[in-house]
């Protein structure tokens, strides 16, 4: 089997998945894993053509404090620029070329909010979240548990994350970087491996209804997916890896996108 | 006189007092109107206003040079390598266009090209960046400048050196210098000949296509100058005909490489690339990529290697600073 580079849509997808992987990175003494964390090994992910996808390089692999607010940059054919990513224990928000997503708790009460100012535009998402908690290992945010996000319209999604198993389904969600959404994605750990990001160490297979499978590996310090198909939100086949380091992170796609992201 | 604790307080503060005067009088601190600066500006991210909204024909215009510098600083043999790569996918894609054609080969020919020009990408997105001259980030505006007086910064701006990280403020400057990783992380080595030049460069432009390879782009005066590479006209005309073949091409997500080949066909010969960056025949210019920057002991050893004994940093590879 051959084993081609990601299309471009993919890599846009991808360039959301490597934003995610830097937020997964982010590690607060507050949120329990604290405290510097040794990243025990990455093992290399072999391609379905033999190859392994390739290694990046961040610094200093031991993380010990990555909450705070991080510049990042990308540059590739799809996608380049720069973004800003705040993350602690009780906020995530990403703002890029005047877009702005941020997820704000204080106990019980959780607000989400998409914001376009170049469009003029802001969408408040109700979001409610409940169910088990998962060691996350340094990921600031509890994100394990049961999960629901209403739109303003009839746009909604549900999901649920515990150390075994991720389940999400969406309903007529249009989003600028993957188009419409609809469906459902399960995925399961298939091995666990010794990670940063605690029970999320390890094989998780992802199916949809679609033909593509992804196949993710967190192990170490290291966030590795590989696509596999030719239809659904993820486009084609193409892999994308990003390591977290102490105060820096970077990564690359099989599509030629390239990322490096630092905290200041 | 009678040695008192007081004198010996005075004594030790007015040492070092006179210390930490003779240190900075005597500091190879670089100002940063010697060299290359950047000039920052902190803003609030609002995409609407005027310098977040890039003028549509400076990027087009910005594309063309970087691929036509990206052209440049590579050898004879990757470019006839890429030559024969956009012939050869534009004789795929035609025949599956034409009724009397046929395509003998398996797979997407789209996935051919990108499959071919993988090993160039670092290459084409560090000449991107580098030939950028502007950055942009949700609150800081980066322009690069061959020195705070011909940048004129104007209020609210801020002049700091492009390489001496202990210039400015330092959370800015270090956001700053990362928003032009291109440029910062630049790599300046003088190899004492043109000849040697040449061979390093040779070496090193191999080494940008590896998977392994910490390196992007690799650049001689030459190439900063702009000069015409004898193959450019065959190149431009092969870019052209491809992505009018890929216009055709029923196959999707085909527009980057439309808008990278189009660049690629109508680059203009300009005056210079980079034009903040100035330097002799006998040295070389070498951008890491973007996602080995922090590998400054990888990097440090693959130019080395190269550079062999005698070579002499003009600007060293830099770590990630503080």
């Amino acid at each position: 089997m051959s084993f081609r580079p990601a299309s471009l849509r993919v890599s846009s997808v991808l360039a959301c998945l490597l934003t995610v992987s830097l937020a997964c990175g982010g590690g607060s003494t507050s949120s329990g894993g604290g405290g510097t964390a040794g990243p025990g090994t990455a093992v290399p992910v072999t391609l379905p053509d033999g190859t392994t996808v390739p290694t990046v390089a961040c610094g200093e692999e031991n993380v010990s404090n990555a909450s705070g607010s991080w510049d990042v940059v990308a540059s590739g054919t799809s996608a380049a620029g720069a973004a800003n990513l705040t993350i602690d224990a009780s906020s995530f928000v990403v703002q890029s070329s005047g877009r702005t997503l941020a997820f704000h708790t204080n106990g019980t009460t959780m607000t989400l909010q998409w914001t376009d100012s170049g469009a003029n535009r802001q969408s408040a998402i109700a979001v409610t979240h409940g169910g088990a908690a998962v060691d996350t290992g340094l990921l600031p945010v509890a994100v394990g548990g049961q999960w629901t996000f209403k739109g303003q319209g009839s746009e909604s999604c549900s999901a649920s994350l515990s150390a075994t198993a991720f389940n999400a389904t969406c309903s007529q969600v249009r989003t600028p970087q993957f188009g419409r959404l609809e469906g459902t994605v399960v995925g399961i750990r298939q091995q666990k491996l010794t990670s940063v990001f605690g029970e999320l160490g390890g094989v998780w297979h992802l199916t949809s209804a679609g033909s593509t499978t992804v196949d993710a590996t967190i192990s170490g310090n290291v966030f590795t997916a590989v696509v596999n198909g030719s239809g659904g939100p993820l486009g084609g086949s193409g892999w994308v890896t990003v390591k977290v380091c102490n105060g820096a992170a970077a990564g690359k796609t099989s599509s030629g996108l390239e990322l490096a992201a630092t905290l200041h | 006189m009678r040695f008192t604790r007081g004198h010996a307080a005075v004594v030790v503060g007015a040492l070092a007092v006179t210390a930490a005067v003779f240190i900075s009088a005597t500091s190879d601190r670089a100002a940063p109107s010697t060299g290359p600066v950047l000039v920052v500006r902190s803003e609030a991210q609002d995409a609407s206003s005027p310098t977040a909204q890039r003028d549509a024909r400076t990027e087009v215009a910005q594309e063309e040079r970087a691929m036509a510098l990206a052209g440049a600083s590579m050898s004879p043999g990757d470019r006839h390598r890429i030559l024969e790569t956009m012939d050869f996918v534009r004789t795929r894609i035609e025949a599956r266009l034409s009724p009397l054609g046929n395509d003998l080969e398996d797979g997407d020919p789209l996935d051919e090209l990108r499959s071919s020009l993988e090993p160039y990408l670092p290459t084409l997105n560090a000449a991107r960046e580098l030939e950028r001259g502007s950055w942009r980030s949700a609150d800081l505006a980066v322009r690069i400048a061959p020195s705070c007086a011909a940048a004129a910064p104007a209020a609210g701006e801020t002049c700091i050196a492009l390489w001496d990280t202990r210039d400015g403020p330092p959370v800015l400057g270090r956001r700053a210098r990362f928003l032009a990783w291109a440029a910062a992380r630049a790599v300046v080595v003088e190899l004492g000949s043109r000849a040697r030049a040449e061979e390093c460069a040779t070496a090193l432009r191999a080494r940008t296509r590896l998977a392994s390879s910490t390196l992007a782009l690799v650049l001689l005066d030459d190439d900063l100058a702009m000069r015409p590479t004898p193959d450019r006209a065959e190149i431009q005309e092969a870019a052209r005909r491809l992505a009018l073949a890929l216009a055709s091409h029923p196959g999707a997500g085909a527009s980057a490489e439309r808008h990278e080949l189009a660049a690629l066909a109508e680059a203009r010969v300009a005056p210079r690339a980079s034009a903040w960056l100035t330097v002799p025949p006998t040295a070389l210019v070498v951008v890491p990529r973007l996602s080995a920057m922090a590998d400054v002991v990888g990097l440090t050893k693959e130019i080395e290697a190269a550079a062999g004994p005698g070579a002499r940093w003009i600007h060293a590879p830099a770590a990630a600073e503080p």
